[in-house]
């Protein structure tokens, strides 16, 4: 097997708010190893983007905190380095990519010089040869007349191009890992494809890993060689993709997959998980997903631990060994999907 | 950006044009005898017998309003405001003389509230909660409602009148004398320049002296209002996704706070800079008239007294003027801090 990139260990981080604080990662653990994708997957709120933000220590100064556990990066806890070797960590070991590709860029600096700036900093190059880099970078994630859009401001591209603006400067120090935080929500559905392609292109020519965090089993399937589930600030299933898709053991993954429309399956109504998720404040006792489990039983009210339901596939339910023969005998759907 | 500025140069005559047609209509509430002083430039003019009819009829104004308003127009464009009976001397002549005073009295403010203003909010807004933070904003809130008058009235009891530092005025007496002969060279107007200029080291203390309290009266609301903007603005921007951005591309606080936020930052505070740029114009009557600086505030304040229309219309003309050309500089700097302002 290839090399662990990064391995997280039990990550805790919580928010101190005017109302107490709120935990809203409780020990998350996985591995990304050269070279993959690791799909994380959940709805707003459970912690996804917060655990990205951990990684890259970029969680606001005031409110957030990481009061637990390890993220080894090459070997090294990163979480121990002092903030003068973290920026070199950040940018150019890891770079992220975010979700709104029209705020994250900076409105007063034309698309090249934000690009440039980086190169300039991480790779030490002249100014000049920073924006000749720049114009190499946009070429290469496909912007039409690079040598003129390094000179556009962001208010003068699309959505789409913004985008591919970002992927630029996150690659443009050919990091290890690439952090993107539902890169493809903000944009068309065909440009989605577009940028999905470009991303998995990239990623092939530079060796690098990707976590791609996102709501959207759709995208994990498309890019991701493994996945984890999310549910409020806890990992509740993990495991490679093919296995997972196919044999999905927790009732919240489940949800997801049911959730996602299909042309072949008629049905009167779109399907959804009942309920939301629970408000930090207001966590339910035991597994966190108990009131809106259609599943659950009085053993629910105990937190579940993460059960190995076959080599390398790990559920958080109590009845990670019985759920696939409760969805056969409720509907007779299949929703596993290779 | 050239064009913008280009585009923007165009409409300044529009505006003037504007201007004067608003100054015009207060003109026209005067009775024509009163309206007389504001054309005729020598007093004399008008002792001899008859000689307020005849110069009525020289000047048209017993003419429609638009005959009016064009020789109105002509006048000013020969430079001709009418006769100051407070300072008996032309209009123009009081502007000569007073208006460097007086931008000496706004650059020594302007620059500092600039500078200071929005280096005070940076700080404030990174400093967010922080004992810094704490303390400027009861500075600001202190300078935000304490009126300049009540604010010069104090600084003068206690620098002048109690330990006698800092006295009224332009000029100690000495200096004064030195300044008006005609051996001192007037370069631009503006006495602690011309003195450097002049080699007059201890004038230009004594220059600096008498500005001290003039320029802190002056400064201290715009100035407090500034900070206020700044921080707010500062940290809004702070809070903004390109931050983010560049804190996640390993930049170092220092570049994510002194490029990213803040020339975001500044674009409210531009806009308040030019809302500013107004409130000192006003602030000059107030500060000039309790220090008894010899501007174009002081002017203002002594021929409104006197109902020396003359001088409050031609002054008020020019105080117009400065407004729209302020604003132009405000419009200029706004769009080449903001890239998206320029399209408009």
């Amino acid at each position: 097997m290839a090399q662990k990139l990064l391995e997280v260990k039990d990550l805790h981080t919580v928010f101190h708010t005017e109302d107490g604080t709120v935990e809203a990662v409780s020990g998350v653990n996985f591995e990304v190893y050269q070279g993959e994708t690791l799909g994380i997957v959940g709805e707003s709120g459970c912690g996804k983007s917060v655990t990205s933000l951990s990684i890259m220590r970029l969680l606001p100064k005031q409110t957030g905190e990481i009061t637990k556990g390890e993220i080894i990066f090459k070997g090294k806890d990163i979480l121990k380095l002092p903030e003068n070797e973290m920026r070199h960590v950040r940018g150019k070991e890891i770079a992220m990519i975010f979700q709104e590709p029209m705020t994250a860029l900076n409105p007063v600096y034309t698309a090249g010089e934000q690009v440039a700036e980086m190169v300039e900093l991480h790779l030490g190059m002249s100014k000049k040869d920073a924006y000749n880099y720049a114009v190499e970078m946009f070429r290469k994630v496909g912007i039409p007349m690079p040598e003129k859009r390094v000179y556009n401001y962001p208010h003068e591209l699309s959505g789409g191009l913004r985008q591919r603006v970002m992927i630029a400067m996150a690659l443009s120090c050919n990091p290890s890992l690439l952090i993107a935080d539902e890169p493809t929500t903000a944009l068309d559905v065909t440009i989605q494809a577009q940028v999905l392609d470009l991303m998995r292109k990239l990623l092939k020519e530079y060796n690098s890993s990707l976590i791609m965090i996102t709501h959207d089993l759709g995208v994990v399937a498309e890019i991701a060689q493994r996945v984890a589930v999310m549910y409020a600030g806890q990992i509740v299933e993990y495991g490679d993709v093919v296995t997972v898709f196919k044999n999905p053991s927790h009732p919240y993954t489940i949800g997801l997959m049911k959730a996602i429309p299909r042309p072949d399956v008629e049905v009167e109504r779109l399907i959804s998980i009942e309920g939301n998720v629970p408000d930090l404040f207001h966590m339910p006792k035991g597994c966190r997903f108990n009131n809106r489990c259609p599943y659950a039983i009085d053993k629910c009210m105990e937190m579940p631990p993460l059960f190995e339901v076959e080599p390398g596939h790990l559920s958080r339910c109590w009845r990670y060994k019985e759920i696939k023969d409760l969805l056969k005998k409720e509907d007779g759907v299949d929703v596993g999907r290779g | 950006m050239l064009s913008f500025i280009i585009r923007r140069l165009l409409l300044l005559p529009v505006t003037l044009l504007g201007l004067t047609f608003l100054i015009f209509l207060f003109m026209s509430a005067l009775s024509p005898y009163a309206l007389l002083s504001t054309y005729v430039n020598n007093p004399r003019q008008l002792q001899a017998p008859g000689a307020a009819q005849n110069l009525i009829k020289q000047y048209g104004l017993d003419k429609p309003f638009y005959v009016k308003y064009v020789s109105y127009l002509n006048q000013i464009i020969h430079g001709n405001l009418g006769w100051s009976q407070t300072m008996n001397e032309t209009v123009v002549q009081v502007i000569k003389t007073r208006f460097p005073a007086t931008l000496e009295l706004a650059l020594y403010s302007i620059i500092p509230i600039v500078i200071v203003g929005i280096w005070l909010g940076v700080v404030a807004a990174v400093h967010h909660n922080g004992l810094i933070d704490q303390i400027l904003r009861v500075v600001a809130l202190i300078g935000y409602s304490v009126p300049a008058f009540v604010l010069g009235l104090l600084l003068l009891f206690i620098f002048y009148g109690v330990l006698r530092w800092l006295p009224p005025g332009r000029l100690g007496l000495g200096f004064e004398m030195i300044y008006n002969s005609p051996a001192f060279h007037h370069y631009t107007g503006l006495v602690t320049i011309d003195a450097l200029l002049n080699g007059r080291f201890w004038m230009f203390l004594d220059a600096l002296k008498h500005l001290i309290d003039p320029v802190l009266t002056l400064s201290f609301l715009s100035w407090a209002g500034l900070l206020r903007i700044t921080r707010s603005s500062m940290l809004e921007a702070l809070g903004q996704d390109y931050v983010r951005t560049a804190r996640a591309k390993g930049l170092s606080e220092r570049v994510v706070i002194n490029k990213h936020a803040r020339r975001n930052a500044l674009i409210p505070a531009t806009t308040v800079a030019g809302l500013m740029f107004i409130g000192i114009l006003g602030g000059v009557v107030i500060t000039e008239t309790i220090f008894n600086y010899p501007g174009i505030g002081s002017a203002m304040a002594q021929a409104s007294e006197q109902l020396d229309y003359a001088t409050v219309l031609g002054l008020s003309l020019l105080f117009g003027l400065i407004t729209v050309v302020g604003n132009l500089v405000v419009d200029v700097a706004y769009a080449l801090i903001d890239p998206r302002v320029r399209l408009g």
